[in-house]
């Protein structure tokens, strides 16, 4: 490693600005200087281009330093970037040194060659470290001395930094290699910060679902053993039990049960924030779909002697998503339905279609929400005030479940409504997202 | 005709205390195992006919579990029995013979009628090999 903090820029400057004059003059002929740059600028700019069209950081890393070795013709370079805290630049990837050096090697911002061009956003060519008293213990086979080191920033701020040596040729690095390595750097590292982005993006993703996942199996745990421990007393399997103290324990059952079904609501809304639900999508028949929940709730309104209709399309209508969200929604509305419904009341499922989405209502003669009510009925644990009648008990959640999945087909969700008369509620979905995100 | 024995896996004590009640109302023996390694020691020892498996323990997750009881006896009816079932856990175990995955709490199904039913199919199976 190198050992002394290069105190003063000048001296770097000056040598560097030294060494350009002198491969300008020495390597090309004027003409032959401009050709060589415009294509390096091309090469460059064609590297930036392939970098940032790679997701994936390391993916990215790799093909960048594969990219500039091959077109620069060096045989190492390594790419540190700048650690979190923003102290130290340890090497992400390298090419030509042991992988031992790649893992062990970390550089204090300030310190060392790397750390000088963290802290200084400055680039550095030098043709002979060697023979710069302040790097005197310099490890490594190399044929020549010469190095260059280019700083990865982002505005201002230093991200990174891309050092190569030895250039195959044994020649040393001129002045023409330092900007097409500036122009490639300018572009990487906005393609590096991109891709870094997406990875605490994907990071927080998994830190959420395993989160989803350890709440859920903490909350059935003990639900499960107290609702296991009631209803064997109310089976009475462990002895006689009372009428009331039967009543009593129905009682707790039903608020168990209650809970549970908050739980899972819960974890369906942390499951459709985190957008697990994206990964089930295909075509499918909505009309189909609407027909099987037509039969399945049948009953329920039969109960209450509602009259259910339906005004579907004869044909098929196919759009892409998850159907079984896509039921979930038509189950929640139609179920809410029945459920606000008055005794003999009516309800109609319509379907409709044009050529770019499809439009499913639900037209009811239920108790009806007043216009304030029906700004917020979407919102989490909102309840409507019940102005006739007992208090229904809901989770609160079917709702905001409903305009979820809703949005995450890149829909809406409407309602309109008036009190005792009845409401409609009307979900418009596009056929294909797919073609919607393009 | 001689009692089925039961091995019920699971890290939860109070849970253990209730099914081995549980499944002693429905005729059966019941051994329980709060940990994998336990649950190994007890196919090894005790030779239980059919196993009742949760599949997120502190040691050894059910499916490492199955694993190890299976490199034992590969017949023995598995019930999975579970708190969370996660398809992925589902995928590990689905090369290791699995009978049923239940969940332990559900909205939509009565979890202990269809333990029991689950009991039932296992113990058909032992009863036409026998």
């Amino acid at each position: 490693m190198y050992k002394e903090i290069p105190k003063s820029r000048d001296i770097f400057s000056a040598r560097t600005e030294e060494i350009r004059e002198l491969m300008n003059n020495a390597c090309f002929g004027q003409r032959d200087a401009q050709h060589k740059r415009f294509s390096d600028f091309t090469s460059a700019h064609n590297i930036g281009k392939e970098v940032a069209l790679r997701f994936e950081l390391a993916e990215c890393l790799k093909l960048l330093i594969d990219r500039i070795a091959e077109t620069m013709s060096v045989e190492i370079i390594s790419l540190m970037l700048v650690e979190r805290n923003g102290t130290r630049l340890a090497i992400e990837v390298a090419r030509g040194l042991s992988e031992e050096a790649v893992k062990n090697t970390k550089v204090n911002v300030g310190e060392g060659v790397a750390g000088w061009i963290a802290k200084t956003g400055e680039s550095l060519l030098v043709e002979d470290i060697t023979k710069d008293e302040r790097f005197p213990s310099r490890g490594g086979k190399y044929y020549t001395n010469s190095l260059l080191s280019v700083p990865l920033k982002i505005s201002n701020r230093v991200i990174g930094v891309i050092n190569v040596n030895n250039k195959t040729s044994k020649s040393v690095f001129i002045k023409d290699d330092l900007e097409m390595l500036s122009t490639v750097a300018e572009m990487a590292a906005v393609a590096i910060e991109n891709a870094r982005f997406r990875q605490d993006a994907r990071t927080q993703e998994q830190m959420r679902s395993n989160f989803i996942s350890n709440v859920s199996h903490e909350l059935r745990t003990p639900l499960t053993a107290i609702k296991e421990a009631v209803c064997m007393i109310l089976e009475e399997i462990i002895g006689t039990v009372t009428g009331e103290q039967k009543r009593f324990l129905e009682i707790a059952k039903k608020n168990i049960e209650r809970l549970n079904r908050l739980i899972e609501e819960l974890l369906d809304l942390g499951k459709l924030e985190s957008k697990r639900c994206h990964e089930k999508r295909k075509l499918f028949d909505v009309i189909e779909v609407t027909n099987a929940i037509i039969e399945l709730l049948g009953p329920l309104a039969k109960e209450k002697a509602i009259s259910l209709t339906k005004v579907l399309p004869q044909q098929k209508v196919e759009i892409w998503g998850d159907a079984d969200r896509v039921a979930q929604v038509i189950t929640n509305l139609l179920g809410n339905s029945i459920k606000y419904n008055r005794q003999n009341g009516t309800i109609e499922v319509r379907v409709s279609e044009t050529e770019e989405a499809v439009t499913i209502s639900i037209v009811d003669t239920g108790v009806g929400i007043s216009p304030e009510d029906a700004e917020k009925i979407f919102e989490r644990f909102y309840r409507v005030k019940a102005h006739s009648g007992e208090q229904k008990h809901g989770t609160g959640l079917g709702l905001a479940i409903t305009k979820e999945i809703v949005h995450a087909h890149g829909g809406k969700i409407l309602v309109e409504s008036q009190i005792d008369k009845g409401s409609m509620f009307t979900v418009i979905l596009p056929k294909d997202l797919r073609k919607k995100k393009e | 005709m001689a009692k089925f024995t039961i091995l019920l896996v699971d890290d939860e004590p109070d849970f253990r205390e209730i099914m081995t009640v549980r499944i002693k109302s429905w005729g059966y023996d019941a051994l329980t195992a709060s940990n994998g390694r336990e649950a190994v020691d007890a196919v090894k020892g005790k030779n239980p006919d059919i196993i009742i498996l949760d599949y997120m323990m502190p040691d050894m997750d059910g499916v490492s579990a199955l694993r190890e009881i299976r490199k034992l006896n590969n017949k023995v009816p598995v019930i999975m029995f579970t708190a969370y079932p996660d398809e992925r856990s589902i995928k590990g175990a689905e090369t290791l013979g699995v009978l049923a995955y239940i969940p332990k709490i559900s909205l939509y199904t009565d979890a202990q009628a269809a333990l029991k039913s689950a009991i039932h199919i296992a113990e058909r199976t032992l009863e036409a090999q026998k």
